[in-house]
């Protein structure tokens, strides 16, 4: 054969050659695909950093079939079994706050011990009265309560709050994308309303407002506000605590909270209102991790007087004020009391009462540092009328006069009212009392 | 539009290597192979592997923050991984990257498969509850005062053409990676992969695949050992036999007419390394899947030494060494009885090897310690509870365990029977099928012994049975209950009876839970 001869019969067994060589080579057409070219590489490293789930291990310690012990319960950073095989020995639900259901699973139960008879023998089923086993469940955030049943006795076996756990485990993981992380804070605690002085023997409300906040970094998250109320000596506060829950407080956003507080004056003087409020998460899986922003005080002082009786114009009746030029020296007396007198609390003895910081006139007006001052800077102890306006017992009582048009009455007024200070050994304090009162223009 | 990003890794096979050659010189011999596809008994005998992945799923517009699951359907076969272990870990998240694995073995002859797929956002327990994601672009969009609002079709509807490994419908293009979003609201965008892959094992043909050490370290050398079996497990010949090492593009060694083929691969770094082996016999291909070795302990407790994929698409045996004979993870002898046992009590044993794909096998790091039954069998290992089962392994000689209240059992190192049949309670549930003093109870699903014989007799047809093959027996339980319990697999011969051959009722529901962990359920 020449050499072009081997060149042209080269030349046409090449492309069947290299058609033989493929068709060897290469995979059938019923081999679809050369398979491992395909097939992606299992990759457990990276299939375990995505894997962020979570498992709520409960364990338990048997002493009998009806006699189960939680030992301990934690939440564990790897994800639950699949629980696909486990038969129907034992039920697992796991509870939300309110009882939703938020799973169920059947398990084993841990008295149930599948042993050898003799080693390397066959197999028996051993109840174990004194077995230790577990459930596990898979995290949920929202998860409460944890129940188990032993399905062929139809009985309760377990019953535990899993809140515990899952708060332990935000607190050692804030981070985890199951936990959430809210700076609560308390921004302000004030007294928002408060009568100006209290009387001895009667409630008084007192309105306060606490502003909490979220410093983040997540939220909502919702809270609850403790407030405690603590009072000082000679005064009493109810109720002593109060718990507000505040839902969803968005990062950032201020939220007040009000609530009204009664405060009983038992001796009269200056006293004390402590209210002290205190923010924190409610949910297991919310931790706040600054903790010195969560109380916030504020104390009130409560100025507490001792109610009198006053009879207004004493010896008449109606007690028409004047306020004109009538009514410059209008009179009044502040009785001399016994405890129980006039259903006032205390007794008072008008003689110690100081005239020059005695104020009369409109509720109002003197509670707030107003009203008429004694016209003669001094106390007329006498013998007055009581309000029958026709007796006078034996004990003195303070006659004082008031110009009336200071006293910043209106037309409508049908009261007038007293203010001012008595000294007795134990002190100097408020005096309060009101009288009915006929304006006349 | 859809959007479609086609696969980041080779398109099909073949095809790729098609297009390399020039067209001309190999016409004739190009036909060959078609020839080849039509042979009805290769075609027929072959099923390949569907797998469908859903990567990533990032919701839009949901009210609150959703709980994605998934509703897969392939084929027919429908997979529904809502409320699993598999959805646990991303409730209330918008973003998630699950890799949920769907998968089902469908005839090549089948010629296409169509797909459907959905994701769900779980509203609570009642299915009608649940809000769909629109992942369909074609679809409703507010914005567009010509939309007529009619957008009904929120999912994603393919067909798969088995032989070309591409999709068309919803999603076109070839098989790997697709994206499509939906639109708003409450729409969803989402990643999946679609695969066609060989399968683990085919009517009589199966192949076996193990490496040693079990768990090398960085440098040292490491032999891989294919074996080619028949549907006995015997050896047989294979006509083509491959090994493959971290390389998707070739096989390392090949050999042909051979009953085994043996590589070894010096673990150079990267603290992994990973291999397969495939084997042909009258073009019937199959495939181990790819595993991954570990070669570093890394930051777990366990360490994969056959890790096949994810653990919520595989079913996980951990190994635990008994600190009286073994040192832990490391230690040589701990990893050869180990490897005897993959060995001998799975992959010889084949309702097990037929799935070794869905199968992933780890050691502890450390060691527990296994308590003999007549200490009271408490056991002690470190936490592996996620596991579907764990072995405490041990050399002495001692009534071995199973605790009741835990996924643990302990097992001599070359008692491999018993291992089968302990892990035909862990993981798979079946009960004892002896007589007496066995582990009794009904399943719910798919069981092996029942409550009543009515029971058994009633489901004896699909088991291929009849009524007269129950036998029941009556097993006082001490302080439990009084049983008469019925069983129609046979009294010998059968795993859960004398540790031997699965039966009929045994395989029903090893096969339902694999199918389950295909589904993304376990």
């Amino acid at each position: 054969m020449t050499t072009n001869s081997r060149r042209r019969l080269a030349w046409w067994l090449l492309p069947v050659a290299v058609g033989v060589a493929l068709w060897v080579g290469a995979p059938a057409l019923s081999d679809p695909a050369n398979d491992p070219t395909i097939q992606p590489i299992p990759n457990f490293a990276a299939d375990n950093a995505a894997d962020e789930a979570k498992s709520i291990v409960v364990r338990v310690s048997f002493n009998g079939r009806a006699d189960a012990t939680v030992t301990d319960i934690q939440v564990v950073d790897e994800r639950a079994p699949s629980h696909l095989g486990a038969p129907p020995l034992s039920k697992v639900d796991v509870l939300g706050e309110t009882g939703d259901l938020i799973g169920t699973f059947n398990d084993w139960h841990p008295m149930w011990e599948l042993g050898e008879e003799a080693p390397g023998g066959g197999e028996t089923r051993r109840l174990n009265p004194h077995a230790s086993g577990r459930w596990i469940a898979p995290f949920d955030r929202d998860a409460a309560t944890i129940v188990v049943t032993d399905i062929a006795a139809a009985d309760e076996i377990v019953r535990a709050d899993l809140t515990d756990a899952i708060h332990d485990f935000c607190l050692a993981h804030p981070d985890d994308e199951d936990c959430l992380r809210a700076d609560l804070a308390v921004e302000a605690v004030t007294v928002t309303a408060a009568p100006p002085i209290g009387l001895v023997g009667k409630d008084a409300t007192i309105t306060v407002g606490t502003v909490v906040t979220n410093n983040g970094p997540d939220g909502p998250a919702d809270a609850a506000l403790t407030t405690t109320a603590t009072a000082g000596s000679g005064v009493t506060v109810t109720p002593a605590t109060r718990t507000a829950t505040l839902p969803g407080i968005a990062v950032g956003a201020d939220v007040t909270e009000s609530d009204q507080w009664t405060v009983r004056c038992d001796t009269p003087g200056q006293h004390t209102v402590t209210f002290t409020a205190t923010v924190a998460t409610t949910h297991p899986a919310d931790v706040d991790l600054v903790a010195t922003n969560n109380t916030r005080s504020t104390t009130h002082t409560i100025d507490c007087a001792v109610p009198v009786t006053v009879n207004i114009k004493p010896g008449g009746d109606p007690n028409s004020i004047n306020l004109g030029a009538g009514g410059n020296n209008a009179p009044l007396a502040v009785l001399t009391t016994t405890a129980g007198e006039y259903g006032n609390p205390l007794a008072f003895d008008a003689r110690t009462v100081v005239a020059t910081t005695a104020r009369f006139g409109n509720r109002a007006v003197v509670l707030g540092g107003g009203g008429g001052a004694e016209t003669h800077n001094r106390r007329h102890d006498e013998r007055s009328y009581e309000l029958d306006e026709r007796t006078r017992d034996a004990d003195l009582d303070a006659v004082l006069h008031f110009r009336a048009g200071d006293g910043g009455f209106t037309a409508g007024d049908t009261e007038g009212c007293l203010i001012g200070k008595f000294t007795d050994p134990a002190g100097t304090f408020t005096f309060f009392g009101c009288g009915p009162v006929r304006i006349v223009p | 539009m859809t959007k479609v990003v086609y696969a980041a890794e080779p398109a099909v096979g073949w095809r790729r290597r098609l297009g390399a050659i020039p067209v001309v010189p190999v016409l004739v011999s190009a036909l060959l192979p078609v020839l080849v596809l039509s042979s009805p008994a290769a075609a027929a005998d072959l099923n390949m592997t569907v797998r469908v992945t859903v990567e990533r799923v990032e919701g839009h517009d949901f009210g609150e923050d959703p709980d994605f699951y998934s509703y897969v359907e392939i084929a027919g076969e429908s997979f529904n991984n809502e409320d699993t272990p598999a959805t646990d870990p991303f409730e209330d998240t918008y973003t998630i990257e699950p890799n949920w694995e769907f998968s089902k073995q469908v005839a090549l002859s089948s010629g296409t498969v169509p797909i459907y797929l959905e994701i769900r956002d779980e509203d609570g327990f009642l299915r009608f509850d649940d809000d769909i994601a629109d992942l369909d672009p074609d679809g409703d969009d507010p914005d567009d005062p010509s939309d007529n609002d009619d957008d009904t079709d929120q999912s994603l509807s393919f067909t798969l053409d088995l032989n070309a490994c591409t999709v068309t419908g919803d999603l076109s293009g070839g098989c790997g990676v697709f994206t499509s979003t939906g639109t708003p609201d409450e729409s969803a965008s989402i990643r999946l992969r679609v695969e066609v892959t060989e399968p683990p094992a085919a009517p009589g043909i199966r192949i076996r695949c193990m490496h040693t050490p079990l768990f090398p370290q960085v440098g040292d050398t490491v032999t891989i050992t294919a074996e080619f079996l028949d549907g006995a497990l015997t050896p047989a010949r294979a006509d083509t036999l491959e090994i493959w090492v971290n390389d998707r593009t070739t096989p390392d060694v090949s050999t042909a007419n051979s009953l085994t083929l043996t590589y070894n691969h010096t673990i150079t770094g990267g603290g992994s390394f990973s291999y397969g082996c495939r084997g042909v016999d009258d073009s019937v291909p199959i495939f181990t899947g790819w595993r991954s070795v570990a070669a570093t302990a890394g930051d777990g407790d366990e360490v994969p030494v056959l890790y096949t994929g994810s653990t919520y698409s595989r079913v996980d045996w951990v190994f635990v060494g008994d600190s009286d004979d073994y040192s832990g993870a490391a230690d040589p002898q701990f990893q050869s009885d180990v490897q005897q046992i993959i060995y001998n009590s799975f992959y010889s044993y084949d309702p097990f090897l037929v799935h070794q794909d869905a199968m992933s096998f780890w050691l502890q790091v450390g060691t527990g310690q296994a308590d003999p039954a007549e200490d009271g069998c408490d056991h002690v290992v470190p936490d592996s509870g996620w596991a579907d089962s764990v072995m405490v392994v041990h050399v002495d000689s001692f009534r071995d365990c199973a605790m009741g209240g835990s996924n643990v059992f302990s097992g001599e190192n070359t008692s491999f029977s018993t291992i089968r049949h302990e892990s035909g309670h862990r993981p798979f549930g079946l009960a004892d099928e002896y007589c007496c003093d066995g582990g009794y109870y009904q399943q719910d699903v798919y069981p092996n012994v029942y409550d009543e014989p009515e029971d058994c007799a009633d489901d004896a047809p699909d088991l291929g049975r009849t009524a007269s093959d129950c036998r029941e027996f009556e097993e006082e339980i001490e302080n439990w209950d009084d049983f008469d319990w019925s069983v129609s697999d046979p009294a010998t011969n059968d795993l859960m009876v004398d540790n031997a051959t699965a039966q009929a009722a045994d395989i029903r529901r090893i096969e339902w839970y694999f199918a389950e962990c295909r589904g993304a359920k376990c």
